[in-house]
């Protein structure tokens, strides 16, 4: 796992201080059975010991499959849930410390946009009132006429027009949702947004459209993301760095393009090999490793390294000795015991491991 | 592809749909051919047209608000329109077979997933009891699902998505098909499960020398896995070629942002996605002249009022578009 400390890297980035810190963060849900005689036997470690930070005005996209933990850990940063133990450090404050009246307010520096654009707004209020609801909680904006003013202003900045305050959601298709969501999310002036999946659900043409206006929001606003996709190709066009996730655990951790030319980790090479290009002379021709079997169940993850049973490379010691996070170049980290070895073979398989 | 050896021939297919809100005219004239062991695929948006037109080959589209209203459908020769529902069965499931997009629903929940594929190869094959266990053991073997045996006793909800999509695929080669229809077979998976069920589509397709149509939005599915394309929108189709055609040299306007908005195309190395402005049309009210004309970059007067012809550019490559994208005049 990656104890990733924030002078190696603030270093990349004229120096500033990271926004969010994330120090071995761990949610692990209880497994009961039993109604009357509710007894534990077991916990799911959804997400077991994680570090990563976030500077201002950066995107840090979280990848990973099914049940890897990604939106646990954005649930966790914010607070949504208890984490279960470490410390989710918010502009110098541990927000796991605070009283809930002091998260609260600190909540509203970090907001969320959710996978579902039609489960995750209220169907029965107007799109006005569903932008202005977090100013009234937040009490910004004194009068009226100037939350009114606020709304427009929001609705013009996500791209919908003024006048489109008056409708409801179902009159809107899935993209301009979710720019209601981001107009929403946007109200209260957020410095750090968890976007978990927020163009998984649209299609190709107007997920291309929202992800510019990501991008085009962050140049505006400087927020920073915490960008959680299952999606490589998405998360590459909008992240500064990235953090791939593997039962729990982050298992690399690297600046976008660095991961995308020289993944390190078996489990980011085979993630990167898989998904599918665009190109059918590449296609034909290209490499790639399939791994076999499932993501395993995360209420008994295996020993050791969570990767092992599925990694055609994987060692005896992979099986016993949990890996440690190591430095392999500036910025680019790698919880593996065997990254050189790979690396030095230039990503092939040997031996009797080979599929 | 030569019409000889063609198993799957389409001709100017239309589906209407009768709703409250009107009727959604939602294939507009498709046509395409099939050679055997061949593959095609057809790719678009949502409400393009692309699953519809394959429930109208296979006889489902929904009665009564949904009509097949011109076309024909000829496989290996037979026209599949005109035959009565019992017949169309005995095809349905046996020479003809398909994947839907999403394993969990597809599946019965209450019953075994070995009773589930021995249904199929009792009714279509006549296979004893006996017979059945023994060949659903084998399929699934063929699929690669380990321990099968065991496998067999599982209900659905016991196995994993990506297993569940093998019970699926392996329901749909049970009685080897000839033409196999899969409706973005891998959407609903993992990166890592969706490589390995179109690997092991792309090799049952070679040991079972059978024809499959794909259905996506993703084109870079389509990239490692067709030979032919079909683009929609709106539910025409705007360009038809060969694989290497749509992503070296597409021609129709719709094709070409397409493929600027997905992330991961060459064009797209740094910020910015080149994308289509607006949404596709509401299908009940579709625009006079050509559907892309009110998203389109190269739009001209004329595009407003007429609809393009799907015209052969060069053999095997055809658009339905009157503008030639190099000099943005009309051709």
């Amino acid at each position: 796992m990656i104890q990733e400390t924030s002078d190696a890297t603030t270093a990349s980035n004229n120096g500033s201080q990271p926004l969010l810190e994330v120090r071995d963060l761990t949610k692990h849900f209880p497994v009961v059975r039993g109604t009357i005689f509710r007894r534990e036997v077991g916990q799911v470690r959804a997400v077991d010991g994680i570090n990563f930070s976030i500077r201002p005005n950066e995107t840090l996209g979280l990848v990973g499959e099914s049940g890897c933990g990604k939106t646990t850990t954005g649930n966790a940063v914010l607070q949504l849930e208890t984490p279960t133990s470490g410390e989710v450090i918010f502009e110098g404050r541990n927000l796991v410390e605070l009283p809930i009246a002091e998260q609260r307010r600190a909540r509203r520096q970090m907001q969320m946009i959710f996978q579902d654009p039609f489960g995750s707004l209220n169907p029965r209020m107007t799109v006005g009132k569903i932008i202005e609801e977090p100013l009234g909680v937040h009490k910004i904006g004194d009068s009226k006429q100037e939350r009114r003013d606020r709304v427009a202003e929001l609705l013009h900045l996500v791209g919908l027009s003024p006048n489109h305050s008056v409708r409801y959601p179902h009159e809107f298709s899935g993209g301009q949702r979710q720019r209601i969501a981001l107009a929403r999310a946007l109200a209260v002036q957020p410095t750090f947004l968890v976007c978990d999946e927020p163009v998984s659900a649209l299609d190709v043409s107007i997920q291309a459209q929202i992800i510019n206006l990501f991008l085009d929001l962050q140049d505006q606003l400087g927020v920073a993301y915490l960008f959680i996709s299952h999606d490589l190709k998405v998360v590459r066009q909008i992240s500064d760095r990235i953090a791939v996730m593997y039962l729990g655990r982050i298992v690399e951790l690297a600046p976008s393009a660095d991961l995308y030319a020289h993944p390190l980790h078996p489990y980011s090479r085979a993630l990167l090999s898989a998904v599918p290009v665009l190109d059918p002379d590449v296609a034909a021709n290209r490499k790639r490793i399939i791994l076999a079997g499932d993501v395993p169940s995360p209420v008994d993850p295996p020993s050791g390294c969570h990767f092992h049973p599925r990694c055609p490379w994987a060692e005896e010691r992979c099986s016993v000795e949990d890996p440690v996070q190591r430095e392999l170049s500036p910025g680019h980290f790698v919880a593996c015991h065997l990254a050189e070895e790979i690396e030095a073979a230039g990503g092939e398989l040997s031996g009797q491991n080979n599929a | 592809m030569t019409e000889s050896q063609a198993i799957l021939e389409v001709d100017g297919l239309e589906v209407q749909f009768h709703t409250d809100e009107g009727i959604v005219r939602a294939v507009n004239g498709i046509s395409y051919s099939l050679k055997a062991g061949g593959s095609l695929g057809i790719v678009g948006e949502s409400g393009c047209g692309k699953s519809v037109s394959s429930l109208a080959v296979m006889g489902l589209v929904p009665r009564p608000i949904g009509k097949i209203v011109a076309g024909d459908v000829r496989f290996q020769g037979q026209d599949l329109l005109t035959l009565s529902p019992s017949e169309m069965r005995k095809i349905r499931g046996g020479d003809i077979s398909m994947i839907f997009q999403d394993p969990m629903n597809s599946l019965n929940p209450v019953l075994t997933i070995g009773f589930q594929i021995e249904e199929s190869l009792r009714l279509h094959l006549g296979l004893n009891k006996k017979e059945a266990t023994a060949r659903s053991v084998e399929l699934l073997d063929q699929v690669g699902i380990p321990a099968p045996e065991d496998r067999i006793k599982d209900f659905p909800h016991q196995l994993s998505g990506g297993m569940q999509q093998r019970v699926m695929i392996a329901m749909a080669i049970s009685c080897q098909p000839q033409l196999l229809f899969a409706d973005e077979p891998s959407t609903a998976l993992d990166v890592t499960i969706e490589a390995q069920v179109i690997e092991l589509l792309s090799n049952l397709r070679r040991d079972l020398d059978m024809a499959v149509v794909l259905i996506t939005h993703d084109l870079a599915v389509v990239a490692g896995f067709c030979d032919e394309v079909i683009v929609m929108y709106a539910g025409y189709i705007v360009e038809q070629s060969s694989v290497r055609d749509i992503f070296h040299n597409p021609r129709h306007p719709y094709t070409i942002g397409l493929l600027g908005s997905m992330p991961g195309a060459e064009a797209n190395q740094d910020d910015r996605l080149s994308t289509i402005p607006g949404a596709p049309p509401d299908m009940t009210a579709l625009p006079a002249g050509c559907p892309f004309a009110p998203r389109c970059r190269f739009v001209q007067d004329k595009c407003k009022t007429d609809l393009p012809e799907l015209d052969d550019l060069e053999p095997g490559h055809a658009i339905r578009c009157f503008v030639d994208v190099d000099t943005g005049d009309l051709r």
